[in-house]
């Protein structure tokens, strides 16, 4: 399994990775969303993306909107969120989002979402 | 402190950073919704991250600065002054927080109760305000979001309930906001935007880019280990220098540890925009205190800088920013009538110049007066009002870098304090660094800083004392000067145990290494020994250090000291030479201060010697008016040395010539009133010592009368021996013609003294 993290906080980026690998998945990483796209192009096994909302250059919401587009379909889409995000939460699931995970959270929040997309066993 | 909380910190003080500078900028521009959507985002990571930590204080305040924030953002809020000021205060209070966590890994006890209901108070305030203006913001503010939400939402096919439930709420909601194409292209500009900013703020690394965070401690380490390799390097040069066998790997090796050597100093580079970027911040803060109107311009931000020295300059250039608002910039009313644009400009500008890199601070203020200076100089007693008569203004200038300068008077909140500029010269050259000033009355000031590339590899000159190797910091030396024992023991002049070596003109305070090492006393003697001079200007003083050889110039890596040999205060440090050897780094500043060479002393010094000069060469005229038994005589000032009491017994005759041993020589004594024939050895006698050409002669006279300007040389109208007559004191006086004082006759060459006489005339 390949997970690719989008996120420009590298402390949410490392947090994520080292849970991630926990779960026995093997992990990218891309700080804005210009880049998870070049990412995703360039290797193109993801098995999930986690998508940060607040992002320079592009945000999570429009990364989604353009993966979804480019036909990236079969990579499920983690939206990882603070409670401020509540908007932001319905349009991602609009633009095709899969699911959503609240900042803060604990390894075994981040391991019932993976459970629930049948990425890992429950 | 645990991996995960190091990086919180470090990415959260990034991003506090980044939005210091974002909120200078935004007040310049308010509406740049590029830079609120940074500001936000900084506040917003900060958050986002702090409750992984469980920092409920951090979580807290972020918390009400986000939500202000969000108003900003979304433009329900517009960025005013005082909106920027709580934020800046958010900005503090969270660096607070932040360096409690660092110190000892919790939050600590502050409360923030004041500065959050603040920070809810500016929010609310503005909610009353921007309600008046509702239906204009809908009209306007519409995000990009909201707006792809409403489109989106029509053609909607929404599964679950909740969600069909919030979807329509959203769209009566947003049924009236137009969906204006404009927008859509200003969110394209708003990404445009954020991209560079982010681009110019602190790389924000990833594994998509190229860069590498590293710990600034294993830098420190690779950089000792480059040090290591250079003193290797040096010690396989010298051993190999031999054999022709050896000399390509060597010199192979030469070149790749020199460029070794580089890279690594590169990877300990930072931009000086590190510092420069904390300026505006101060900038604002006091040209709001003092009421000035203040325009900064920041140029060559991409410079790079050790790490270290730029941590060095943070202090000084920070000072030298208050003290052009505080001293430099009038205030705009001011300004007006001096016919100036009210808002004053201050340049920071950087660049590297060699291996030095050049900060320079101008502002179009007021300018410094000289007079001013000086005045204030002469009356805090830091110079004598004829010295500072003597100085140029250039020079005047740089009396504002003497401790003691600026205090009480001008203690101001902004940048009195107690220290002044002479902190700022003190910490620049503390790191090999130089400060120059230079000032036009009602045009401005220009403060330059030069700051070595490095620290810890220099060039240094090896000398040699007492059978050691020492080296000297090439920053620090300017010139070098051989003596050989003759001219050493003729050249130089002693103020009482003072020893002054007069170079081109300059009186040059002498200091001898050895003796300095050894605590010796020292007396007078020079043993007759060919001594080197370096010529060295250290924290404003400028000295010449008596060395008794030269080795080779070597790039030194500067180790640091143990505790002991710290505490003798003499070395700023240790290294290994080329041949094996160890030495000593010299701190050209703390001798000076330990022999008592003060910066005024130099001043004094360059007094004495404009006086000097001035007699020679503008008061052609002045006299020294002696009496020579019973009889006035004159001697030109300028060819006066010295005024020397002696006991006649000291008066040695060679052959029927009375003969003076004096400062190693011996001198032909005139005695053109038979004063010494008529003294017993008990007596005192004066001795005018003088020069004529290129020796010198001794004049015996009863009494020194006074200096006087003499009138225009008459010719001699008498037979006697004299360089003419002058009107002096309104009597015609005879001027001694030294001329006429016989050489010594060539007998006994076996005393050395003599000899040396001999040769020198």
């Amino acid at each position: 399994m390949r997970a690719l993290i989008v996120d420009d906080s590298r402390f949410i980026r490392t947090h994520l990775r080292s849970m991630l690998t926990e779960q026995g998945m093997e992990c990218e990483e891309a700080s804005d969303g210009l880049q998870g796209l070049d990412l995703l192009r360039t290797s193109a096994d993801f098995d999930l993306a986690l998508l940060d909302w607040n992002m320079p250059a592009m945000t999570g919401l429009e990364m989604l909107r353009q993966m979804r587009a480019e036909g990236f379909t079969n990579v499920k889409v983690l939206m990882v969120t603070t409670e401020a995000d509540n908007d932001f939460i319905l349009s991602a699931l609009e633009a095709g989002a899969d699911e959503y995970l609240m900042k803060p959270f604990e390894a075994a929040a981040l391991a019932d979402k993976l459970a629930m997309l049948g990425l890992v066993e429950a | 402190m645990d991996e995960l909380t190091r990086e919180f910190l470090i990415e959260s003080q990034e991003g506090l950073d980044r939005m210091e500078r974002c909120l200078t900028d935004l007040e310049s521009r308010p509406e740049d919704t590029a830079l609120l959507a940074e500001i936000f985002r900084s506040v917003h990571t900060i958050k986002g991250t702090t409750g992984f930590l469980g920092f409920k204080r951090l979580e807290k305040l972020a918390h009400a600065g986000e939500n202000l924030l969000g108003l900003l953002r979304d433009g329900k809020l517009t960025a005013e002054q005082h909106i920027i000021t709580g934020l800046l205060s958010l900005l503090d209070g969270l660096r607070s927080i932040l360096r409690t966590v660092e110190s000892d890994g919790g939050e600590g006890e502050g409360n923030d109760a004041a500065l959050i209901a603040r920070l809810e108070e500016l929010q609310k305030v503005e909610v009353q305000k921007a309600d008046s203006r509702q239906d204009k913001l809908r009209q306007t503010a519409a995000t990009p979001d909201e707006a792809d939400d409403a489109s989106a939402l029509t053609s909607a096919k929404v599964q679950n309930p909740l969600l069909m439930m919030l979807a329509k709420e959203k769209a009566e909601a947003q049924k009236s906001a137009a969906i204006v194409p404009a927008a859509q292209s200003a969110s394209i500009a708003t990404i445009e935007a954020e991209k560079t900013v982010s681009m110019a703020g602190t790389a924000s690394s990833s594994a998509a880019e190229s860069t590498l965070r590293v710990d600034v401690a294993l830098l420190n380490q690779m950089m000792n280990l480059v040090g290591e390799l250079v003193l290797t390097r040096n010690q396989v040069l010298q051993a190999t220098a031999s054999d022709p066998k050896m000399t390509l790997l060597s010199r192979r090796l030469d070149m790749v540890t020199a460029d070794l050597r580089e890279s690594v100093m590169k990877a300990r580079m930072q931009p000086v925009s590190n510092i420069f970027s904390k300026m505006p911040r101060i900038v604002r803060d006091i040209s709001q205190l003092l009421g000035r109107k203040v325009r900064l311009e920041m140029d060559g931000q991409e410079t790079e800088l050790d790490k270290s020295l730029l941590e060095a300059i943070k202090d000084p250039l920070t000072h030298a920013v208050r003290n052009s608002l505080d001293h430099g910039i009038e205030p705009p009313a001011i300004r007006a009538a001096a016919g100036k644009n009210p808002e004053g400009t201050l340049k920071l500008r950087a660049a590297q110049e060699g291996s030095h890199v050049l900060i320079e601070v101008t502002d179009d203020g007021a300018g410094i007066a000289a007079d001013k200076v000086r005045a204030k100089a002469i009356e805090r007693g830091l110079i004598t009002a004829e010295a500072a008569a003597m100085l140029p203004e250039r020079e005047l200038l740089n009396l504002i870098f003497l401790p003691g300068f600026s205090t009480a008077a001008a203690i101001t909140s902004v940048s009195g304090r107690g220290v002044g500029m002479d902190v700022v010269k003190t910490n620049v050259e503390k790191i090999g660094g130089k400060v120059e000033i230079e000032s036009r009355v009602g045009k401005g000031t220009t403060l330059r800083l030069r700051i070595p590339l490095t620290l810890a590899i220099i060039p240094a000159l090896i000398v040699r004392s007492l059978e050691q190797s020492f080296a000297v910091p090439q920053g620090a030396l300017s010139e070098l000067v051989h003596l050989t024992a003759a001219q050493a023991a003729k050249d130089i002049e002693w103020m009482d145990d003072a020893p002054l070596y007069r170079l081109r003109g300059q009186l040059l305070p002498l200091i001898f290494l050895d003796r300095m090492l050894t605590a010796g006393k020292g007396g007078r003697e020079l043993e007759g020994r060919d001594i080197f001079v370096a010529v060295l200007d250290a924290d404003g003083r400028r000295y010449g250090l008596i060395i008794d050889g030269l080795a080779d110039p070597e790039e030194i890596v500067v180790k640091p000291l143990s505790a002991v040999l710290k505490d003798i205060g003499l070395y700023s440090g240790a290294t290994v030479l080329g041949n094996g050897d160890l030495a000593l780094i010299l701190d050209p500043g703390a001798i000076a201060a330990r022999a008592g060479v003060t910066a005024r002393a130099e001043e004094d010094a360059a007094a004495i010697d404009a006086d000097a000069l001035e007699a020679e060469e503008s008061h052609e005229n002045e006299f020294l008016l002696v009496e020579v038994a019973g009889r006035r005589a004159a001697v030109k000032l300028g060819d006066v040395l010295r005024i020397e009491q002696v006991p006649v017994s000291r008066i040695e005759y060679a052959g029927l010539r009375p003969v003076l041993h004096f400062d190693g020589q011996l001198l032909p004594v005139e005695d053109a009133g038979g004063l010494l024939a008529a003294a017993h050895d008990e007596m005192q006698v004066i001795i005018v010592v003088c020069r004529d050409a290129s020796r010198q002669v001794g004049v015996a006279v009863s009494n020194v009368l006074d200096v006087a300007a003499g009138s225009d040389l008459f010719e001699a109208g008498t037979s006697a021996p004299s360089a003419g007559v002058t009107l002096l004191k309104d009597r015609v006086t005879n001027i001694v013609y030294l001329g006429s004082v016989a050489e010594l006759p060539m007998i006994d060459q076996t005393t050395e003294p003599w000899h040396t006489a001999v040769e020198n005339a």
